[in-house]
């Protein structure tokens, strides 16, 4: 058995929390439906393998609290994944720009979501579908 | 922003001082020396055409002329410099009239000059209610984005998740593979109005840069391949040697060029084919074509399947998949939006030809057959 690895995820859709648990099924997951509430959670002295970010978040925006966490843990930020509907070229470069490890657009393609999380979580290559 | 107020008022303040001005040197001019006093009386008819109403001006005027015309008549002759009743009164007259006329001139400058001043605050008034409504479409719009499509990424997640449980019948398999791309194509579509949107009010922003138009092109037909293969469609790219590059955004080159190609693939049967050409047009543009041999489009339509939503009626069923009619729209915005031209040619009948033009970066070197032996196998 794998060490299991903490992930949090930043999403304001509860609906798709259950999908996140699901993708990440052998990890310790730490939900947020806020900006404001993952800065709190980093503040708080939690530490992450991985971070799973939306974008669209109602109050503080994405790339906030992107800016905010990179402000709290440093160097020591681990990678993190920028999801979301936004995902023209320019939204994606920002994310890159910013930092994000990687860019998953919605609607999620599974194959892709779980090859990103594999190769962050373990830093091995993913073993691709098709 | 104030367009007129200020203006208008500073202008109209400059022509009361130089009315009052004018009418003390007339008065001076026209009145006998002893009554040249009078013209103090233009002050307050002017200040009154401006303040009052034209009618109570005019009224205060004449009420003024009379007083003046009644003091000449009853006041000792040594406060005049004429003796004749007569002449004075001639000359009152006079003074009197340009007074008159000097009221209905400004208060006919101050009618024209409120309206302007009301004009312009009308045009503010105006221009805010747009940028208000311009904000409430973005609003509305970054809605759609966050609240149309967050069902759709669940939907999507969980079909997909279902669909890999791998417990499912073929049946079962394929509805839910209709499921997830359907929801890719509403998100698709969504994501297309949004754009277009952008795209007609001028929203979008283009990252111009100097690109070989060459790498587009097969960066398109390398992606495509895979959909052509699956279409049974024989794709093929073919460009002239030395093509110019082009002051262009290349995502959005990209997006025009794939764009045009799928909507060939719509059409097209199955062993047809989809070329994507390129060629320098004239000295200072380039000129990509994507000819395909599918169904054709009527004359009549061949301006229209520009525009929003349309979708020629006999084609649309023809099309292999269904697309949002949005396509070639957002193409026709983006190739306008980098000084070029986009159109269709067909027969009607069989196969058409999709066209856009983009000016050349630099001046485009017309290659001249020069008479120099190259020698074989040469450079």
């Amino acid at each position: 058995m794998n060490e299991q690895k903490k992930v949090l995820v930043v999403d304001d859709d509860i609906r798709m929390h259950e999908f996140y648990a699901e993708l990440f099924n052998d990890q310790v997951v730490t939900y947020c439906t806020s900006g404001e509430d993952a800065v709190e959670v980093m503040n708080g002295g939690a530490a992450f393998d991985l971070i799973y970010l939306d974008l669209e978040l109602l109050g503080m925006s994405g790339f906030s609290t992107l800016d905010a966490l990179k402000g709290i843990a440093g160097a020591k930020l681990p990678p993190v994944v920028v999801s979301s509907s936004l995902s023209d070229p320019a939204t994606q470069e920002i994310a890159k720009s910013k930092g994000a490890a990687a860019f998953v657009p919605k609607p999620i393609n599974l194959q892709l979501a779980i090859s990103v999380a594999q190769k962050l979580l373990t830093g091995s290559a993913p073993k691709t579908g098709a | 922003m104030k367009l007129f107020p200020d203006d208008a008022k500073r202008r109209f303040e400059a022509f009361f001082v130089f009315a009052v001005i004018l009418c003390g040197g007339f008065v001076q001019y026209v009145v006998p020396y002893k009554m040249a006093f009078l013209n103090l009386y233009a002050i307050p008819v002017l200040m009154a055409a401006y303040y009052l109403d034209l009618r109570r001006t005019l009224l205060g005027c004449v009420a003024c002329i009379l007083v003046t015309v009644v003091n000449v008549w009853l006041s000792p002759a040594s406060f005049r410099s004429t003796s004749s009743n007569v002449e004075l009164t001639a000359s009152l007259a006079t003074w009197g009239c340009f007074l008159l006329l000097s009221a209905i001139l400004v208060d006919h400058l101050k009618t024209e000059f409120t309206h302007e001043v009301e004009h312009g605050k009308g045009l503010d008034r105006q221009i805010s209610q747009l940028k208000e409504l311009e904000e409430l479409k973005d609003r509305f719009m970054r809605s759609i984005t966050h609240d149309l499509k967050a069902p759709l990424n669940a939907i999507q997640a969980y079909a997909q998740l279902i669909l890999a449980g791998q417990t499912l019948t073929a049946n079962q398999q394929r509805q839910l593979g209709i499921i997830c791309t359907s929801t890719e194509d509403l998100a698709r579509f969504i994501d297309e109005i949004l754009d277009l949107s952008k795209l007609q009010a001028g929203c979008m922003q283009f990252d111009k840069v100097t690109i070989p138009m060459g790498g587009v092109l097969q960066a398109v037909f390398d992606l495509q391949k895979a959909s052509a293969d699956k279409f049974g469609i024989i794709l093929s790219l073919t460009m002239e040697e030395g093509l110019p590059s082009v002051c262009a955004d290349k995502n959005q080159m990209t997006r025009v060029v794939t764009n045009l190609v799928f909507n060939a693939f719509k059409f097209t049967p199955e062993r047809g084919t989809v070329e994507i050409s390129a060629a320098r047009e004239g000295a200072t543009h380039i000129v990509v074509r994507v000819r395909d041999s599918g169904v054709g489009i009527p004359k009549e339509k061949l301006k229209s399947i520009f525009d929003k939503f349309v979708q020629v009626e006999e084609t649309r069923k023809k099309a292999r998949v269904s697309g949002t009619g949005l396509g070639l729209g957002i193409a026709k915005e983006i190739v306008e939006n980098h000084d070029g031209k986009i159109w269709a040619e067909s027969d009607g009948l069989k196969g058409s030809v999709l066209s856009f033009t983009l000016p050349a970066a630099a001046p485009v070197a017309v290659a001249v057959p020069v008479a120099v032996p190259v020698p074989a196998g040469g450079a």
